[in-house]
């Protein structure tokens, strides 16, 4: 439920911003436009962004995108990269079946759901015991956030309770 | 001693792998969670906007907005999985700037070049768009105009993009994006098995127990795929998966061997294995016997670039000369068994792509100087790297090729296909599995991958390419051309058979003053075409009228005159094909927003505007030259073609008797809108009609389509054409799957093109009598060449680019989400420790990146969490307009394909 309540408070931050900026100017100067606003002959000098360096069981979950999407990495990944055969650094804390269903305590790392122990190529409905092969690459679809800014606002808004 | 973190999680992550784990069920509380909030949710399915690999999802929305996408589990490409893009399918289209009213550059109410943009009506917008069209039309002719496509526009685009240029404006100067991604792999096709695309498909990854990935970061540019790979890999034991790069990277992580080799060595490492399989007795003669002949082409072929330096910078001259005259290096004077230093006059650079049959004898003598000892020296990429476990690994690769039990996938994409010679070195891929007998069954096969969705889809198969037409026709075979006019009922001569310019040509015909003007759709060419100081410079300050329909702002639309605002891809019915011949189509799922409107909708409503009296009179082609045409003209068709002068190519070309057949509303709209029909007067379905029509060209000629219909079946996710009685084709040129294949055959390599040959030996055509080898797929040889640029005294460092996992092309799309924006927020100058503190730099310093074509700004990065390129090599994405990578590249291309090289150029680095 954790979840949706944060998108409902998205959501309505979303639509209050969308509101309050609708006009359009009359005459729109190339440089103004796309997400460097400068000239095309320009050669701007780049920002240095930081990673997240809060540690693991530190940080506070970000929102997911919506329901359903993939949890963004709320904490630093540096020294746990890369993930090998041998090595996944992720699974070491995020392994925890027997959190499935239970309310997270506060520090604990967020249990890789049943759906990550369930082949959908080969065995579809079944969890079993491992990590399935097709997930073991975390990183493809849990990315960590750097202190960027964003280029432009996004309007997209997720589904929600009711 | 202290226990590092590391360490400690290393530990735990034993124990609690060895913990036994519970099975609970899924809460019931998050599931209850879910249904609440889906209530009211329409689902339907899609295709995957972004790479090659084509993931079908599920889209859901509520209100007229997409609120969600999941992968779809029925898939058989990705079975419930995505990358972390492809969650985001639905909010790339909510950024707040999207374009949603035309935009000219105007002053006191008038089109003026230099005046900012004032939106316009769409009446307004198509005015200036038809009057400047007509201006350089009647100036220049049919080559004064030109049209950047995509690998990215829908079936249906193309295929309406072609038929208004090629048919109405009797153009052939409309070519793809797909130009700068894959042209390499198609021209290998051709060549080798006479008709495009892959003989195998995904299924190869479970199916295999070999997996050779040849300069493609799969990890990261086919994230599903390499999902499946990394499952097959992790149950079974036997499996084995190479990394063949020239910077160490996300692939390396999984793969049991990498192999760091220098830019362009590719080449002499793949001799290296075809001499191993020689040499150890190793080819498959029943299959080569049966199935294969020998082949070779001339090696002074040029590098791709202009041949004159009336345009070049002063820096760029010696590159550039090398275009006519290269002297050859001690490594390619062996490869190619001639005198080191020599200089070569590149004489066959107008005629790159012939080739002859060479007895199995020439091949060897080809091969015979790949010995383990040359490559390894040539080859190895990283100087830290001792040569004897370069070598140690190169032996390994032939072992795993040859083992006979074994079965083999190589894979590869931009790595071969952005390469100096990416028709070479594709071949070399067929060379090796056609060899050893390990082609076109499953689990075995060289399988060349695509970067864009629908590259393959609507780039190749519709034909949006300079030289070609639907189904793997040309416009320069007469008879290609005469069954084409019956299709599209045409008069005959209507078609143009002179080749048209391809992309990064069309680049240089806008400098160069020959072309005027342009219509960009679904593309970025202004940030993703190589040496791009001199095209922005072109658009802006040369006379010229540029169009450009996106959905967003980028560098294209800054240069543009024109620009106008798509419908982006739910918002409008399409249709995508992927790399392993799987069409998908979706409907629209929501409406665009405020005035943007379909790519197909502009495409025909623009069509209106010509009368058949404009474009099918004569028409001057400068330098055609052609069987049953006047020199330099196309004759006028219209006279006696019972068409009359003022119908409009709307008429004539879209809205025709057979395309208003299909009706609209249509039942398999299942209450989805249309507003491109709608738009159009409401009555017939402008993309079943144009898919309908476009299948026409293959249906009976191996690139079978369904029915429209079919692919919004329940139990239908894409289907791999030739679809024959219903039926896919999972192998082709296999017997045991692919109809079209001779029975009795066992395998049939049966693609008409370039299939009858004059022979020859290594060094050129001896008998000219044409020998016919239907139905057999070639070998050919083909040597190590340096490329034009290479690192010195003045600029030491290669240069690679590509892109990142969580970046699509050019990032207009992606860097509007702010997950995945946050996650990658610019492009970063991945560099060797040790190379940045030669210059002076560390982690996070700025540094400028040079060549002799430009120069930009970029963060340096030498931490090795992505890629760690080795010395001597930097690793630049572009995504980033902010890092303007391709101000640096440079514009050489393979000479047959004309794909540009994005691979490697020369630069300096130092501290900004």
């Amino acid at each position: 439920m954790r979840h949706v309540s944060v998108v409902i408070r998205t959501f309505v931050g979303i639509a209050l911003m969308a509101a309050a900026s609708s006009f359009a100017a009359p005459a729109i100067p190339e440089n103004s436009m796309g997400l460097s606003k400068t000239s095309v002959f320009a050669t701007p000098t780049p920002k240095v962004y930081q990673e997240n360096p809060a540690q693991p069981g530190s940080s506070k979950l970000l929102p997911r995108a919506y329901l359903g999407a993939p949890p963004q990495i709320s904490h630093s990944v540096g020294d746990f990269l890369p993930i090998t055969p041998q090595s996944n650094m992720c699974f070491a804390c995020h392994n925890q079946p027997s959190q499935w269903g239970q309310k997270r305590e506060k520090g604990m790392a967020t249990a890789i759901p049943p759906s990550h122990y369930t082949d959908l190529r080969n065995a579809p409905g079944k969890v079993t015991e491992n990590l399935v092969g097709a997930r073991y690459n975390c990183n493809q679809c849990h990315v960590p956030q750097t202190d960027a800014p964003a280029l432009v606002r996004n309007t997209f808004s997720g589904g929600r309770a009711r | 001693m202290t226990v590092s973190r590391r360490d400690f999680l290393k530990q735990s992550l034993v124990v609690s792998s060895a913990t036994a784990t519970g099975l609970l069920p899924v809460s019931e509380v998050a599931n209850a969670a879910v249904k609440s909030a889906e209530a009211g949710w329409r689902w339907d399915r899609g295709v995957c906007r972004f790479c090659g690999v084509g993931c079908a999802i599920q889209i859901a929305t509520e209100n007229g907005r997409i609120v969600a996408t999941k992968a779809d589990v029925d898939s058989q490409v990705n079975r419930g999985l995505t990358c972390i893009k492809g969650y985001f399918n639905g909010k790339i289209i909510y950024g707040k700037d999207r374009l949603t009213q035309p935009l000219l550059r105007m002053k006191n109410g008038k089109f003026d070049k230099h005046g900012d943009f004032v939106p316009v009506s769409w009446e307004r917008a198509f005015d200036e768009m038809e009057k400047q069209f007509k201006r350089s039309y009647r100036e220049l002719g049919p080559t004064g105009v030109g049209f950047f496509g995509s690998g990215q526009q829908t079936v249906q685009e193309g295929y309406a993009a072609v038929k208004l240029f090629k048919a109405g404006f009797r153009s052939n100067n409309i070519d793809p994006n797909a130009r700068h991604c894959m042209a390499s792999a198609v021209a290998a096709f051709m060549q080798v098995f006479g008709i495009d695309e892959p003989s195998g498909n995904y299924d190869d990854i479970e199916h295999t127990d070999t997996m050779v990935l040849w300069g493609a970061n799969m990890a990261e540019m086919h994230p599903v795929l390499w999902m499946r790979i990394t499952d097959r890999k992790m149950k079974e034991p036997n499996v084995r998966v190479v990394n063949l790069t020239t910077a160490s990277n996300m692939s390396s992580n999984i793969a049991d061997m990498e192999i760091v080799f220098k830019p362009s060595t590719d080449l002499a490492i793949m001799n290296y294995l075809a001499r191993e399989i020689v040499t150890r007795d190793a080819v498959d003669w029943e299959f080569v016997n049966k199935h294969c002949a020998f082949a070779a082409g001339p090696t002074d072929i040029g590098y791709g670039m202009r041949g004159t330096d009336k345009f070049d910078y002063p820096a760029e001259k010696d590159t550039n000369a090398k275009e006519l005259v290269m002297q050859l290096n001690a490594a390619e004077a062996v490869a190619q068994g001639k005198q080191a230093g020599a200089t070569v006059e590149q004489k066959n650079r107008t005629a790159p792509d012939k080739h002859w049959l060479i007895t199995f004898e020439d091949f060897k003598k080809g091969v015979a100087p790949y010995t383990l000892d040359f490559v390894a020296e040539l080859a190895k990429g990283d100087p830290d790297e001792s040569l004897d476990d370069f070598k140690a690994k190169l032996k390994l690769l032939a072992d795993l090729y040859i083992e006979k039990s074994r079965k083999v996938v190589s894979f590869w994409t931009m790595g071969f296909n952005q390469h100096q010679r990416g028709t070479w070195v594709n071949e070399q891929a067929y060379m090796l599995h056609l060899l050893l007998g390990k082609q076109a069954m499953p689990g075995n096969g060289a399988f060349s991958l695509t970067g864009q969705p629908s590259a393959c889809g609507t780039a190749r198969e519709v034909g949006v390419f300079s030289h070609r037409l639907p189904a793997d026709m040309v416009v320069n075979n007469p008879k290609h051309r005469d069954f084409s006019e019956k299709v599209w009922k045409l008069p005959a001569k209507t078609l143009n058979p002179k080749v048209g310019s391809h992309f990064t040509k069309l680049l240089r015909d806008l400098e160069d003053g020959s072309m005027k003007w342009a219509w960009i759709q679904v593309c970025n060419p202004f940030q993703d075409t190589a040496n791009a100081n001199h095209w922005i410079k072109a658009a802006r300050e040369k006379d010229n009228f540029i169009v450009v329909s996106d959905g967003y702002p980028g560098i294209s639309t800054k240069v543009a005159d024109l620009v106008l605002p798509s419908a982006m891809i739910f918002e409008k019915w399409g249709a995508y094909g992927n790399a392993e011949r799987r069409t998908q189509l979706w409907r629209e799922q929501v409406p665009p927003p405020g005035q943007a409107r379909s790519d197909v909708w502009q495409i025909i409503e623009f069509s209106k505007r010509f009368k058949l009296k404009e474009v099918w009179g004569e028409q001057k082609i400068p330098g055609l030259k052609d069987e049953g045409f006047a020199d330099g003209k196309l004759p006028d068709v219209l006279s006696g073609s019972g068409y009359s002068p003022e119908a409009t190519l709307y008429d004539t070309l879209f809205a025709t008797a057979e395309n208003k057949q299909f009706k609209w509303p249509d039942k398999i709209a299942n209450g989805h809108a249309n507003h491109t029909a709608a738009l159009l007067g409401g009555d017939w379905f402008p993309e079943k009609a144009l898919f309908e029509e476009y299948a026409q060209f293959g249906r009976g000629h191996a690139h079978d389509l369904a029915d429209f219909d079919v692919y919004f079946r329940d139990d239908v996710r894409g289907l791999k054409w030739p679809v024959v009685d219903g039926k896919e084709t999972h192998w082709r040129f296999n017997e045991a799957y692919d109809p079209y294949v001779k029975k009795g055959s066992g395998f049939d390599f049966y693609g008409s093109a370039f299939k009858s040959l004059p022979r020859g030996d290594l060094g050129g055509i001896t008998d000219q009598a044409k020998v016919d080898i239907s139905g057999k797929a070639k070998i050919f040889f083909r040597p190590y060449a340096a490329p034009a640029e290479e690192p010195d005294q003045h600029f030491d460092l290669w240069l690679s680019t590509g892109r990142v996992l969580e970046h699509w092309h050019s990032g207009t799309m992606t860097r509007r989400v702010r997950e995945l924006h946050f996650a990658v927020p610019s492009a970063l100058l991945y560099m060797h420790p040790e190379d940045a503190k030669a210059r002076g730099l560390k982690q996070d310093d700025t540094a400028w990146v040079e060549s002799r074509r430009g120069k930009i700004k970029a963060v340096v990065e030498t931490r090795g969490r992505r890629n760690r390129p080795p010395k001597g090599l930097v690793y630049v994405p572009w995504f980033d307009e902010g890092v303007f990578i391709n101000k640096v590249t440079l514009d050489a291309t393979c000479p047959i394909s004309k794909q540009t090289d994005f691979k490697k150029c020369a630069v300096r680095i130092y501290k900004a």
